[in-house]
């Protein structure tokens, strides 16, 4: 009897059979990819360079076969890297302009936003969506790699260590690109094919097919200690760049009230100081540690130049909490250019700091800490300081123009780069006219020397002083400025630090 | 009393020069259909994009279920299904696969997730279209798919903007199906349009939106007495012979108006509710020798209403108001 007292054990739903087909990815997964991935696996662009590559890679491999050359080895090798470093370097970075961009203009981030899916996931996922895919394209390429061992004469590490970079540097151009796709300027994305196929083409080719491919397989020996930290640093470098660039373009689809700038502009700073840590440990490479900073800031720059000043109560709150230190910390990392104009000074002036300290000549430091006698560094040259102050002047005038004259425009960013393209073409035109007059071209670049790029002519000039001078003049001028417009974004900011204060206040009574 | 499912309070929102939302306050009760309706432009959809967290207000409160939308996002949007007047769907994506995204997104895992997308998918009868890609589907397929997405973590309120808005007579028939199935279950229910008649029916409760502000509030029978035609009542009469015998006959009747001719006679208005003063003019009509085929008392329609009401409040009167097409009848 007892038995039959036992409740019932409510029958379980059976669940559709269609449905259960649902477990074809793991819940540990993030959504983003999963979605990602069924998409992307399906898409032509997909399916067709995978085929196209599997069948190209065949008939290579069957021709090598039949051919009777000592080089054969050598041959299958360029080949797959070559096909491999089209398809990662350009093909998937091409598909990745396209990730955030197609949600933009059909109108579901929004409802995406609703989600428990952030931002900062959104991005992400497209891009280790992209890169798995890379991934899978680069298993396929692999039996041929194996293949190619019998023919003889492989430098097994050397080659490995080529394919991982390569499908590093294919990440990094990813997320590049998946960093672009958050702007809704086509004119914008436009530009990454433009640069991105004939350049990639070039330097593939170039690499793969010209004499640098032993040269390479060398460099990949891992011989040369100086060799070794230059392309880790240089790794990092790309490494950091794709991040930032996926970073960036999670600040520009998330919502106002959140301060992403924060972060990123935080594990910039840290991560540089990590890298010139490092240098200074290694004294061959320390000449780096200029070229290292001016990098960090062109990228940050990029960046905070086109930040929209952002005067909400929820990105204060966090600084204002902490009173005035937090406060001060505040006008550096506020989201918005003024915040990043201040940072972009301070940077400047490390610049300049680390090019005094580390180009002191290598034999007197070498000197001076073994003999304990006194030798004078030789400090900055003249091509350095016109090349810090040229790099920053190019960063800070195109904001200048922005805050001025087209201010209004919905993406600034756009905006900001084609400024920047647009210098970029007046320089070689500049360059050009300067390369094909006899005589006057000297007074022409002075000229024209208010074009942000045109400082780099002077760098092949004998007279770099002009260069200095007329660049470091226009740069003042842009900085204070760009100082004065700042105050005035700081007081509407110190206006709302003050109100959250007295709330914070008024809570805490 | 319990507390508003949704509760809007001193509501400001404006685009630059532009005062798109201007101090709109109302509440929505739990379990009730609230219709929110207005001529586009009107403000609905900046002021429901602010109840769904996804706006901010320049001033005022807003909260759902008690929880202030500003303060607590995360909270608020568990609480809410949102449905948009449009959303691109992901191509290379089944609808089932849709769905199933989402319901990742939101945090469902393993078998949990599975019965969610088939519960989903059997309310909104969609498993039949399970393996149809999500942008090869008509305007109804993926209203209901919408309707279906918004469903998922099972809101308490559910917030549709213009869901009706393009889709066939078909296809408004279900979805209406569908939303009454919701009001009986008890979710609240907040819906705009700018097809008044079409609210009417469904709706407990209709907010009028002109120009940033609210209008009126009300039933929809407090709309057709409210204003400048409380009192009045209208009359379709067919006569025998041309109808300007009957605007001829109406003209030497101070107490009625002829409003329009129709294909056998006219609409005319008489100034009075009262069913006897319709008898005795009847009667009058027949005594002065019109022909009268046919004489019955008409509903004043909603956009009518809804003109008269703004014209007595001195607004000005939006463009267009649209009329939808017939439905069926017990849809």
């Amino acid at each position: 009897m007892s038995e039959s007292t036992l409740p019932a054990k409510p029958p379980e739903p059976e669940i559709d059979p269609i449905i259960s087909g649902l477990a074809d990815f793991s819940d540990r997964i993030s959504p983003m990819i999963v979605k990602e991935l069924r998409q992307g696996l399906r898409t032509r662009t997909f399916t067709g360079t995978f085929l196209v590559l599997q069948v190209i890679l065949g008939f290579s491999m069957l021709g090598a076969m039949m051919a009777d050359s000592s080089n054969t080895g050598q041959m299958i090798s360029s080949m797959v890297f070559f096909l491999f470093s089209i398809v990662a370097l350009i093909l998937q970075p091409l598909r990745g302009t396209a990730a955030v961009a197609t949600e933009l203009k059909d109108d579901t981030l929004e409802i995406l936003s609703l989600t428990r899916l952030s931002t900062v996931r959104i991005v992400f996922g497209k891009w280790a969506s992209l890169v798995s895919q890379t991934a899978l394209m680069l298993a396929a390429t692999v039996p041929y790699l194996v293949m190619r061992y019998f023919f003889g004469g492989m430098q097994l590490f050397s080659e490995l260590a080529l394919i991982a970079t390569v499908f590093f540097l294919s990440m990094c151009l990813t997320a590049v690109t998946v960093g672009f796709s958050c702007s809704r300027s086509i004119l914008l994305r436009a530009l990454v094919p433009l640069l991105l196929i004939p350049f990639g083409l070039m330097a593939i080719s170039s690499t793969v097919f010209g004499f640098q491919f032993g040269l390479l397989q060398e460099v990949f020996s891992f011989q040369d200690k100086d060799v070794v930290i230059t392309f880790f640093v240089s790794l990092v470098l790309c490494g950091y760049v794709g991040y930032y660039f996926l970073d960036m373009g999670v600040g520009r689809i998330a919502a106002m009230a959140e301060n992403h700038s924060f972060r990123k502009r935080l594990i910039s700073l840290v991560l540089m100081g990590v890298v010139l840590v490092i240098l200074f440990l290694n004294d061959p490479a320390q000449k780096m540690s200029l070229f290292v900073v001016v990098a960090f800031a062109c990228t940050i720059g990029l960046d905070v130049c086109t930040e929209v000043p952002v005067c909400v109560p929820s990105v204060v709150r966090p600084f204002v909490k902490r009173g005035k230190f937090g406060r001060m910390v505040g006008r550096l990392f506020y989201p918005g250019w003024h915040s990043g104009f201040l940072l972009l000074l301070i940077l400047f002036v490390v610049a300049l700091a680390i090019g005094e300290v580390t180009y002191v000549d290598s034999s007197y430091r070498r000197g001076y800490t073994s003999l304990g006698g006194h030798t004078s560094p030789t400090g900055l040259t003249n091509e350095l300081v016109l090349f810090i102050v040229g790099m920053f002047y190019t960063i800070l005038a195109p904001l200048l123009i922005v805050r001025i004259f087209i201010k209004k425009m919905k993406d600034a960013f756009a905006g900001y780069v084609m400024i920047l393209v647009l210098s970029g073409l007046l320089t070689l035109l500049v360059s050009l006219f300067t390369g094909i007059s006899s005589g006057g071209g000297d007074g022409f670049v002075i000229l024209t020397s208010w074009i942000p790029g045109v400082w780099m002519i002077f760098m092949d000039n004998s007279d770099k002083e002009i260069g200095i001078f007329l660049t470091s003049l226009f740069l003042a001028i842009v900085s204070v400025l760009l100082g004065v417009l700042a105050a005035r974004e700081f007081s509407n900011t110190a206006r709302l630090e003050k109100a959250v204060a007295d709330d914070l206040a008024q809570v805490k009574e | 009393m319990s507390e508003p499912a949704i509760s809007v309070q001193n509501l400001y929102r404006s685009f630059g020069e532009l005062q798109a939302v201007n101090g709109v306050s109302f509440d929505v009760a739990p379990g009730s259909v609230c219709g929110f309706i207005g001529a586009n432009g009107a403000g609905k959809t900046t002021t429901m994009r602010i109840i769904a967290s996804l706006d901010y207000p320049n001033e005022g409160r807003v909260t759902i279920c008690g929880h202030d939308v500003m303060n607590k996002p995360a909270k608020v949007r568990s609480l809410i299904g949102w449905m948009p007047d449009h959303f691109g769907n992901y191509s290379h994506v089944t609808v089932l696969e849709y769905l199933d995204f989402y319901a990742r997104a939101l945090g469902y895992r393993g078998k949990e997730r599975q019965m969610r997308v088939q519960e989903v998918m059997e309310f909104a009868d969609l498993l039949p279209l399970a393996d149809r890609f999500s942008n090869k589907l008509s305007k109804g397929m993926t209203q209901r798919l919408g309707l279906g997405r918004s469903l998922l973590h099972d809101p308490e309120v559910l917030i549709m903007d213009e869901p009706a808005a393009g889709l066939d007579p078909k296809a408004r028939v279900e979805l209406k199906h569908l939303i009454r199935i919701l009001a009986e279950e008890g979710k609240t229910i907040f819906i705009s349009s700018h097809i008044l008649s079409e609210l009417g029916e469904m709706c407990d409760h209709l907010l009028f939106m002109n120009e940033g502000r609210l209008v009126h509030q009300g039933d929809a029978e407090s709309l057709r007495v409210h204003g400048k035609q409380a009192g009045v009542s209208l009359y379709r009469v067919h006569v025998v012979g041309p109808a300007e015998e009957l605007a001829n006959w109406a003209a030497m009747n101070p107490n009625v108006e002829f409003l329009e001719t129709l294909r056998l006679g006219g609409r005319i208005e008489i100034d009075s509710a009262d069913p006897e003063k319709a008898a005795y003019l009847l009667a009058r009509m027949i005594q002065d020798g019109l022909k009268i085929s046919e004489f019955h008392r008409e509903e004043r329609n909603l956009e009518d209403a809804f003109i008269d009401l703004l014209e007595a409040t001195n607004q000005p009167v939006p463009n267009p108001i649209v009329s939808p097409p017939q439905l069926p009848i017990n849809s």
